[in-house]
């Protein structure tokens, strides 16, 4: 009789005590939400609070357990978020580096086109001082554009080749 | 690259245009849930992978906006890329049978 009754008081305190729990799981995982947070830096704290919050929205329908665990999970993996969000010597590196390679594109580019500009110029200009000499400076300077155009586009290649490398090595 | 990340940019290939949020590309990936944001922080960082604020109008929708994220031009070339040198470097007789 005893027995029983000591059963029954503690299958009514368990069932109390889950459904206390359980009501409190929303709270909970609102405080571990705002914890997480913290873990950030001042400035990505906004965003990451929105976002998880949103996110917590979804997960409220799924169950009240459901959502401890995520927001637990969360926790814990919020001091990866903020490590990836400081910024390190490499990722300074990366950022700097970007405009660099995009403006030694540029600029080789640039610089072989005046190349190319100047070559022509400085060709037809003996052509046009020396009429006399066109026999022989006609081959000669079809030469030498030919060969210059090879040198440039040596050059060109270069110069991608290691803009990617760079690139390449800075990347994720 | 981990595992969990490569199966994060093969949910973001598989529809390279379109927009999802955290919570949507973990249960894409299988991943658990947590695991995603510092995935998804990462790959941002990096600049393969670029996000925004859903437009809604938060009280009609009767819910929060969500964060979006999509994969930049550059990350889903380069996602691309490390996706088959994966498949190659693991597979290797699959590859063959393929070429």
């Amino acid at each position: 009789m005893t027995a029983t009754l000591i059963t029954i008081i503690l299958g009514v305190i368990g069932s109390i005590i889950a459904a206390e729990f359980l009501g409190w799981c929303p709270w909970l995982a609102e405080r571990l939400v705002n914890l997480a947070v913290l873990r950030l830096g001042d400035t990505h704290r906004d965003r990451y609070r929105d976002e998880w919050s949103a996110d917590m929205d979804v997960l409220r329908t799924r169950g009240n357990v459901s959502l401890l665990i995520w927001a637990i999970g969360l926790y814990l993996v919020a001091g990866r978020v903020a490590s990836a969000l400081q910024p390190t010597p490499i990722k300074e590196l990366r950022e700097n580096l970007r405009p660099t390679l995009a403006e030694t594109t540029r600029v080789s580019k640039f610089a072989l086109e005046q190349a190319r500009t100047l070559r022509l110029a400085s060709v037809n200009e003996r052509l046009v001082t020396h009429p006399s000499l066109r026999p022989i400076m006609l081959p000669f300077c079809s030469w030498v554009l030919w060969a210059g155009a090879r040198l440039d586009r040596h050059i060109c290649d270069k110069v991608r080749k290691l803009v990617k490398i760079v690139d390449r090595s800075v990347s994720y | 690259m981990t595992l969990q990340t490569q199966l994060v940019l093969r949910v973001l290939l598989r529809n390279a245009r379109g927009e999802h949020y955290g919570l949507e590309i973990a249960k894409a990936a299988g991943l658990p849930t947590g695991t995603i944001y510092p995935i998804l922080t990462r790959l941002e960082v990096a600049a393969w992978v670029e996000s925004d604020w859903e437009t809604i109008d938060e009280s009609a929708e009767g819910r929060r906006k969500r964060r979006y994220y999509r994969l930049t031009s550059i990350g889903a070339a380069r996602a691309r890329d490390v996706l088959t040198r994966t498949k190659h470097l693991m597979f290797p007789e699959l590859s063959e049978m393929l070429v």
